[in-house]
């Protein structure tokens, strides 16, 4: 399409152009019409062949194409098929002659405006100019012909009919490009509408995939919803299932105790030494195992408890957790380095139980030091406020670290430290409900450290 | 009140800690257990001296109730909310109990219990407890 438009397209006629197709023949002609710059038709109408060669000659000139007629009826024939710039027309024919041949071309709408030029006798003027004017005729030659005049008349004519003919391809090739152009638009057009076509079913397909998706998406979520519930719900059921039996054996341990501390108060004498032994057994096993229940009550009672949060400064709380151990251990040498520590959004009362086992829990392994040094402390890791507690105790191998925080796990025999390995995993738990992490290091002989964080620190609160 | 001593009407389903609490009790020489009920249900009765508690004299009322949680036929909470519903203002009530449980804490306190204690084998926890409710008895009677 665009290659057939680039042939239409209308281009200046140049020198080069009309004397490159000047050799083209004149019979050829009728075939070249597309040609931009081509020959004009002149026709000669005379019945006298040598007066046609007259003619033909003084005009050859011109280099246009030349027709012959002999008479009005040959002329007429050649005018129905050729377009003519002008016709040479000699006025005394026999048969028909020039006036009744231009009237009959005349009649013809399509060759109402050919230029006619009669070619007339000197004797005939008078009557000829007036009859041939009436019949449109555009001009007179008058024999015997003046070759230059001849010439020059019909070059004017030849001129004429190529600027006319000139103006009426542009405008043609102007409508055919505009034609094109229209074509061009209506086809890209009906592209576009394809295309969009095409993008529309596009995007109803991305937006059934995305609702699909969404869909998936919504389904997923709410069976994580449900299966957290669900979990949730179970481990709740686990707890208090835990605690009410936690809470049913304890009754038995405290009762035991009980007894035999009535025993030992009202019969100890009566019993023989290895009898009062095993009473002493009783009472303090039984006393144990009411201390471990207890300690795993509270456990239970953490996890089952809903907390109020606030700010709170940890020194303080360190502070009143230091003072009340020092009272313990008055007759000890502890040194408690205390840092600067931050406020933290918790609760008061699990982070001051979490203190006093963390502080309690040094005391007591530091207890073969002479000197025992405790330290208490606070770095900022990556915006994380990361809170410490290192002594210089008996510490433990590395390996056994995960070990620490669980329930009645114990690094020691009871003779040597006292406890039921609560301590710590109550901490674990108060840190984990606090949104934190809790992790020791440490080395045998060479104390321990235990970090925990309660996630971003705001230290800069006034 | 008999003689210089507050009287102390027992409520407990467990035989033992009865035993223990009487024990806890009477090394107090201004407290004295006038009876026993083992449960909500017969702890009511007694109050109200129905049946067989009619006699006062052998039943007296008491000063002091010391009452279990979790009973059989009528439990702690069902005894403070009759309690609380026969506006009798002649009676101090507390709560002894195995239960570590806030809400069950609470729960006492919003129905008027005047003291809450966690059942102990503990002889200085016990000696506090005797302590605590002197100390109420002496401002109330």
């Amino acid at each position: 399409m665009a290659a057939s438009l680039e042939s239409t397209r209308p281009e200046g006629p140049s020198p080069v152009a009309v004397r490159a197709s000047s050799a083209v023949p004149a019979i050829d002609v009728a075939e070249k019409a597309p040609s931009l710059e081509h020959k004009a038709n002149i026709l000669i109408v005379d019945d006298r062949e040598d007066k046609r060669l007259a003619m033909e000659t003084i005009i050859a000139d011109l280099d246009q194409n030349i027709f012959r007629a002999a008479s009005g009826r040959d002329a007429l024939r050649l005018l129905l098929k050729h377009e003519f710039a002008v016709i040479l027309l000699d006025v005394n024919m026999p048969g028909m002659d020039g006036f009744e041949t231009a009237l009959l071309i005349r009649q013809r709408e399509s060759l109402e405006n050919v230029p006619i030029i009669f070619i007339s006798a000197i004797s005939d003027t008078e009557t000829h100019l007036t009859r041939g004017y009436s019949l449109g005729a555009v001009d007179y030659i008058l024999a015997p012909i003046v070759p230059e005049i001849l010439r020059a008349k019909v070059a004017v004519f030849v001129e004429l009919f190529k600027i006319a003919d000139q103006v009426k391809r542009q405008a043609e090739d102007l409508r055919l490009a505009q034609r094109e152009l229209e074509e061009r638009v209506r086809q890209r057009t009906r592209e576009l509408a394809v295309a969009n076509e095409a993008l529309q079913i596009e995007i109803k397909e991305r937006q059934r995939a995305e609702d699909d998706l969404r869909d998936l998406n919504g389904q997923l979520e709410q069976r994580v919803a449900q299966r957290t519930a669900e979990l949730r719900s179970a481990n709740s059921e686990l707890e208090t299932f835990t605690y009410s039996i936690a809470h049913d054996v304890r009754a038995p341990f405290r009762q035991i105790y009980s007894y035999a501390e009535m025993l030992r108060d009202e019969f100890a004498s009566s019993l023989p030494a290895n009898g009062q032994r095993y009473l002493n057994r009783i009472a303090v096993k039984s006393k144990e195992m009411e201390g471990m229940v207890d300690d795993l009550l509270s456990l239970f009672t953490i996890a089952k408890q809903s907390l109020e949060f606030r700010d709170i400064d940890l020194g303080t709380i360190v502070q009143e957790v230091v003072s009340s151990l020092k009272g313990e251990v008055e007759n000890r040498s502890i040194v408690f380095k205390v840092e600067p520590l931050p406020t933290l959004y918790c609760n008061y009362g699990l982070m001051k139980q979490a203190f006093d086992n963390l502080l309690s829990n040094a005391v007591k392994y530091t207890r073969p030091r002479e000197h025992a040094v405790i330290e208490i402390g606070c770095h900022d890791q990556g915006g994380e406020g990361i809170i410490y507690v290192r002594d210089n105790g008996v510490g433990f191998e590395m390996e056994n670290c995960k070990r620490l925080f669980g329930i009645f796990q114990r690094l020691h025999r009871p003779e040597e430290f006292e406890g039921t390995g609560v301590g710590l995993a109550l901490v674990e738990r108060i840190i984990r409900k606090h949104g934190g992490r809790i992790w020791a290091e440490g080395k045998v002989n060479e104390g321990a450290s235990f970090y925990f964080t309660l996630g971003k620190i705001e230290n800069d609160r006034e | 009140m008999i003689g210089n001593k507050w009287t102390v009407l027992l409520v407990d389903d467990s035989v033992d800690d009865r035993l223990f609490m009487r024990r806890i009790i009477e090394r107090s020489d201004r407290l004295l257990v006038v009876g026993e009920a083992r449960d909500g249900h017969e702890a009511i009765d007694y109050l109200m001296g129905a049946d067989t508690f009619g006699d006062r004299v052998q039943f007296p009322y008491p000063d002091i109730l010391l009452l279990d949680l979790k009973m059989p036929r009528k439990n702690g909470f069902d005894v403070l909310e009759w309690i609380k519903s026969e506006k009798s203002n002649n009676l101090l009530v507390f709560v002894t109990s195995g239960s570590w449980l806030k809400e069950d804490v609470e729960r006492s306190q919003a129905l008027g219990a005047n003291g809450y204690f966690k059942k102990t084998s503990d002889k200085h926890a016990q000696e506090e407890m005797v302590s605590k409710i002197l100390q109420l008895s002496e401002g109330k009677f």
